[in-house]
């Protein structure tokens, strides 16, 4: 399953708002992230199944993506992005 | 697969950056980004963020140290460190936090907003190029 991950609205300005070499570490995270299970991805033994998830993104995780997963519309809905770098 | 929630591997930034500003009247007090340390996170947390939101960082934080002690190993506090500075920074605006908080909320409930309001990230590139 192949999941489409797109922008809320508050997101999109999140987005918008990140200089372009933040965009482009966006760009590798959101090439990368469409190989996993985003509802398991990077989710720890024994970590609750929770609607919200996070993500971090960047060389050394100064980024954040916050998403939730909705299997079956094949959809990731990104909430919120942050940049701490 | 990596058991830890980030793509590369977790590395602690070590930025200190800001201090509180004074408040606006007529809306809650927005504060500068902390520093990327306990004592910072847990300042803007207890300005902005509650006592449940606060209580949870302090167990959480309290975990991290007893399991870093147990393994010899800085890797869980400092990710939990890190976990807790994004919420910090999103705490930092206590208004805008809670509007996400309602959101999200609203998203789990009620299910994704409609395509209209929707943006993939191909298309938000293609508005978006350098």
């Amino acid at each position: 399953m192949v999941y489409r991950w797109e922008l809320d609205g508050p997101a999109r300005l999140d987005a918008a708002s990140l200089p372009e070499h933040v965009r482009q570490e966006l760009d590798r995270f959101m090439e990368a992230v469409t190989i996993v299970d985003p509802a398991d991805y990077g989710r720890a033994p024994g970590d609750p199944d929770r609607p919200v998830r996070t993500l971090a993104f960047g060389p050394h995780g100064e980024g954040l993506v916050t998403f939730l997963v909705y299997p079956p519309d094949e959809l990731v809905l990104v909430a919120r992005i942050q940049w701490l770098g | 697969m990596s058991q830890t929630r980030r793509l590369p591997l977790p590395v602690s930034s070590g930025r200190i950056i800001g201090v509180m500003t004074a408040p606006q009247p007529g809306r809650p007090q927005v504060l500068d980004r902390p520093a990327e340390t306990p004592a910072a996170i847990r300042a803007v947390l207890a300005a902005n963020a509650g006592p449940e939101v606060l209580a949870l960082y302090d167990a959480d934080l309290d975990a991290a140290f007893v399991k870093a002690r147990e393994d010899g190993d800085l890797t869980v506090l400092t990710a939990t460190v890190r976990r807790w500075w994004f919420e910090a920074d999103a705490w930092r605006d206590p208004e805008a936090q809670r509007a996400f908080l309602a959101r999200v909320d609203r998203y789990a409930a009620e299910g994704p907003p409609p395509p209209g309001e929707r943006t993939s990230w191909q298309e938000f590139r293609a508005h978006h190029s350098a």
